[in-house]
């Protein structure tokens, strides 16, 4: 879906605030956004999807409180609703370190690939998400809300109450950190006894 | 400095765009990234948006029941509407009102009823109360948390009581923002003053915290009421007001001393609700004086530098071990002129 211009978020959301319908074109932006952090973060597609509905369901009972304070203000309320749950949900679960299985992990992003593909997929969906989770908790947080959630570095910053500088030298380190993970394991996949879940190597 | 802040940013826009567009950048490792993008269930997300819808509806349909002088109150400058718990306004024509009725009741009631089983007047109290609209809570649509106050008698002491309208402020000036206004009648719970001691700390509707100017609300000391019949006109019929020139001259408890401290960066909201206003952030290790907690546990009412007080997630704070009482605790009880005369349409049971 197209990104939203600033006046017509700011129309939406206030149209929402009377108009239940004018909710919907915010869900559809922002649902594939929330859910591709949120699984990302606790790694099985049914955690995923229980705490996506919980963030949707507070942000719409908060929704008229909601005052619109310029551009990136509803993503970063909306995500910090998001990391709270997340965070609730490492507070209620001890976090699991066992491996998931591949029917435990959520669908990947694409234009209908033939079905291996998309076995493959949710194999290298769960090889990258093991190298992030090698990262320290801060950087985990802004790689996944850089690349799932989608937020500009302002928004992560509002969403982890960081600066903005902080949260740009956070993921450079974390960028660098994980590229150094990355190559690591490629080597590993290259050698003879070839790791079942290698590295993600992007169609040509 | 400033070539390379744009050449930072220049990057960050260059790689924000591709990560949105799904575009592909020639580095291996984004390129992974971006194309394992978890999707969720279609059906669900259907599902979810009807739900929500439904949802948004409800909450329309009963904003619109509600009538903004019965259930919900505006707060000027902010586009919302907040559910209000019916705060303990208690004018004193009302008083006085009530004063008369019962008086009347009391000599009437041979005719018209039998007495009550125990023959007390709080029976003819509770009767009366009931007959009076004003003291009928109102139910809110969504029941707001109530604070939990820490185990000091902080928070427990005292109340103000507004005689006219006093607005409630954000932080201890009359600059920051109006949070709300008390009306004439309202009686709310203290905290405590400022360092300045012209600032009140108040909790209303249970939950918002905000300032109130000390000198447009009297103190009330609810020790002095205590044992009264626990209904709000006998409290207030009884209670003593505290003289201007013997008001507490007291502070935050361990204003030098905080509480807790925060244990990760946090966000400070209006509410204990994630959905609700942020005012503002707090980093790691930062000193605050931990005032209460709502009733779930979950959220934790502090005071940081400035006055501001807010709302955070409990596990949030590293709580201090505080080995002798706050200061609040020695200050309050000695302020209670003993001749003070009762007020106006004092409504003590006849006998």
């Amino acid at each position: 879906m197209d990104e939203f211009s600033q006046q017509d978020e700011q129309a939406l959301i206030l149209r929402a605030q009377s108009d239940p319908q004018a909710f919907r074109p915010l869900y559809h932006y922002y649902h594939p956004r929330i859910f591709a952090y949120v699984a990302y973060r606790v790694g099985t597609a049914e955690d995923a999807e229980d705490i996506t509905a919980e963030v949707f369901m507070r942000a719409v009972s908060g929704l008229t409180g909601f005052t619109y304070r310029g551009e990136g203000a509803f993503s970063a309320w909306l995500f910090q609703i998001a990391h709270n749950e997340v965070r609730r949900h490492y507070g209620r679960r001890q976090k699991d370190s066992a491996a998931l299985s591949l029917d435990d992990l959520p669908e990947i992003e694409s234009d209908s690939p033939p079905v291996d593909q998309q076995v493959q997929r949710k194999e290298q969906f769960a090889a990258l998400r093991d190298l992030i989770e090698r990262l320290s908790p801060r950087q985990q947080e802004i790689v996944t809300l850089k690349f799932f959630g989608e937020l500009r570095n302002r928004e992560i910053a509002a969403v982890l109450s960081l600066d903005e500088r902080t949260v740009a030298a956070h993921l450079s380190r974390a960028l660098n950190e994980l590229q150094r993970l990355y190559s690591l394991e490629s080597a590993l996949s290259s050698a003879p006894h070839r790791k079942e879940h290698g590295p993600y190597e992007p169609e040509s | 400095m400033s070539q390379n802040h744009n050449h930072e940013q220049h990057e960050m826009d260059w790689l924000d765009a591709h990560i949105r567009r799904r575009q592909r950048t020639g580095e291996h490792l984004v390129d992974a990234l971006i194309a394992t993008r978890p999707r969720g269930d279609r059906l669900r997300a259907r599902q979810l948006e009807e739900r929500l819808i439904a949802q948004l509806e409800q909450q329309q349909t009963t904003s619109e029941r509600q009538t903004p002088m019965q259930d919900t109150r505006f707060f000027p400058g902010e586009n919302r509407l907040l559910p209000l718990r019916q705060p303990m306004r208690l004018p004193l024509t009302l008083v006085a009102t009530a004063a008369l009725a019962f008086l009347g009741i009391a000599l009437l009631s041979p005719f018209l009823r039998p007495p009550s089983d125990d023959g007390s007047a709080s029976g003819l109290m509770q009767q009366n109360q009931a007959a009076s609209p004003t003291f009928v809570p109102t139910a809110s649509a969504t029941p707001l948390p109530t604070l939990v106050p820490p185990e000091s008698p902080m928070g427990a002491s005292l109340m103000a009581y507004a005689q006219t309208e006093v607005p409630i402020y954000a932080a201890a000036s009359a600059d920051s923002q109006v949070l709300g206004v008390l009306n004439a009648g309202d009686l709310v719970e203290a905290f405590g003053t400022d360092v300045t001691g012209q600032w009140l700390a108040v909790l209303w509707q249970g939950q918002i915290v905000g300032w109130v100017s000390v000198p447009s609300v009297e103190l009330l000391n609810r020790q002095t009421f205590a044992n009264q019949a626990p209904d709000p006109l006998m409290m207030t019929a009884t209670a003593t007001p505290i003289p201007v020139t013997a008001r507490p001259a007291f502070v935050w408890p361990s204003e030098a001393m905080p509480s807790a401290t925060t244990s990760q960066a946090v966000t400070v909201y209006a509410l204990p609700d994630d959905t609700s206003e942020a005012l503002g952030t707090l980093e790691a290790d930062a000193p605050v004086v931990y005032i209460g907690r709502d009733q779930t546990g979950e959220w934790a009412v502090i005071r940081w530098q400035d006055d501001i007080v807010g709302w955070v997630l409990a596990e949030a704070l590293i709580f201090a071990e505080i080995s002798q009482p706050p200061v609040i605790a020695s200050l309050v009880p000695t302020v209670i002129p003993p001749t003070a005369p009762p007020p106006v349409g004092t409504a003590t049971p006849i006998p």
